[in-house]
């Protein structure tokens, strides 16, 4: 069973997300959380085997979020989505070792890119 | 410079939607809010009732603003189930907006707006940091006294999306303060000298 953490404070994306992973991955248990705060506690208690994160989120920021759990974790797979279209700030992202850095919107496309690297590495 | 970011955010909103979007080109205008009159309703071309649905973000650190995606609220219902997939309901002028319609747009106002802003961004080599994004019912008056008094400037661009048929019009309207239109400006001289030097 694959375990992923979800972190973004709109439904409607979490369910996007959520369905098309599930389109493409097999054998999942996704949890949910809607800002920064939920997410780094959800991450503790589940150990999520990855963790989609958005940036802009009330409370603790995606970014912020990103620090804390790679502190936490230093193995934490974390994939970035996000409406975020700046360059600065993928680089500054990505030079906390997150695993990819994916603009929204999530579509089918991308999520078969993604849910191939991960059933990849398992 | 908007031609790119909104091309950029037409194709955006066809991934979001599935279906193909056909964007007109960018009317760019912009007003001294000093000087010049501005009337919401003035933003969408087919005439509305006044009332809007109009999802915001405001950005800050090298450039100050406010971008808001303004939709007429009686034609937002179809670009909502558009968004959901839902391809069963019928033209729907009620005002009545659940939970899931005001998130469903928050979600994609921060989608486009954030191309449309950010994209500008890029070009000038700003960087911006974003507010969470909102998202209100107004009519025209309220959204107009609501607006910050240190904006100096507004860019209006009048969008109009053609979503297989259906013609969703809507505008974007991005307040700026004096430091942050000088800056742009400032830019923008600096980037055309280079590119004829």
């Amino acid at each position: 069973m694959l375990k992923i953490l979800i972190v973004d404070d709109s439904i409607f994306a979490q369910k996007v997300t959520a369905n098309l992973i599930n389109k493409y991955l097999n054998d999942t248990e996704i949890s949910y959380a809607t800002d920064g705060l939920e997410g780094f506690n959800k991450y503790k208690e589940i150990k999520p085997d990855y963790v989609f994160l958005d940036l802009l989120m009330p409370k603790i920021s995606g970014i912020e979020l990103t620090k804390m759990i790679k502190e936490y974790d230093a193995n934490a797979k974390i994939i970035i989505l996000t409406a975020d279209v700046q360059k600065n700030v993928q680089e500054e992202v990505v030079s906390h070792g997150v695993l990819l850095f994916v603009n929204k919107p999530f579509n089918d496309e991308k999520a078969r890119l993604i849910c191939e690297l991960i059933r990849s590495k398992k | 410079m908007f031609n790119v970011s909104v091309g950029r955010a037409s194709s955006l909103l066809s991934e979001i939607i599935d279906r193909r979007i056909i964007l007109n080109v960018p009317d760019v205008k912009l007003l001294d809010i000093k000087t010049d009159e501005f009337h919401l309703e003035e933003c969408l071309p087919e005439k509305s009732d006044g009332i809007f649905m109009i999802s915001s973000i405001c950005f800050e650190h090298e450039l100050q603003g406010k971008a808001s995606l303004i939709f007429s609220a009686k034609k937002i219902r179809k670009f909502i189930d558009l968004c959901i997939k839902n391809d069963e309901t019928e033209e729907c002028y009620e005002l009545d907006f659940s939970d899931i319609d005001f998130d469903v747009v928050k979600e994609m106002g921060n989608i486009v707006l954030n191309s449309v802003v950010g994209e500008v961004g890029n070009l000038l080599n700003l960087k911006l940091n974003y507010t969470l994004p909102q998202v209100q019912i107004y009519n025209g008056a309220d959204f107009y006294e609501e607006v910050d008094s240190h904006y100096s400037h507004i860019l209006i661009l009048n969008i109009t999306f053609l979503i297989e048929g259906t013609r969703i019009e809507g505008a974007i309207l991005v307040h700026l303060t004096l430091n942050s239109f000088n800056d742009i400006i400032e830019k923008i001289k600096k980037i055309k000298d280079e590119l004829y030097e």
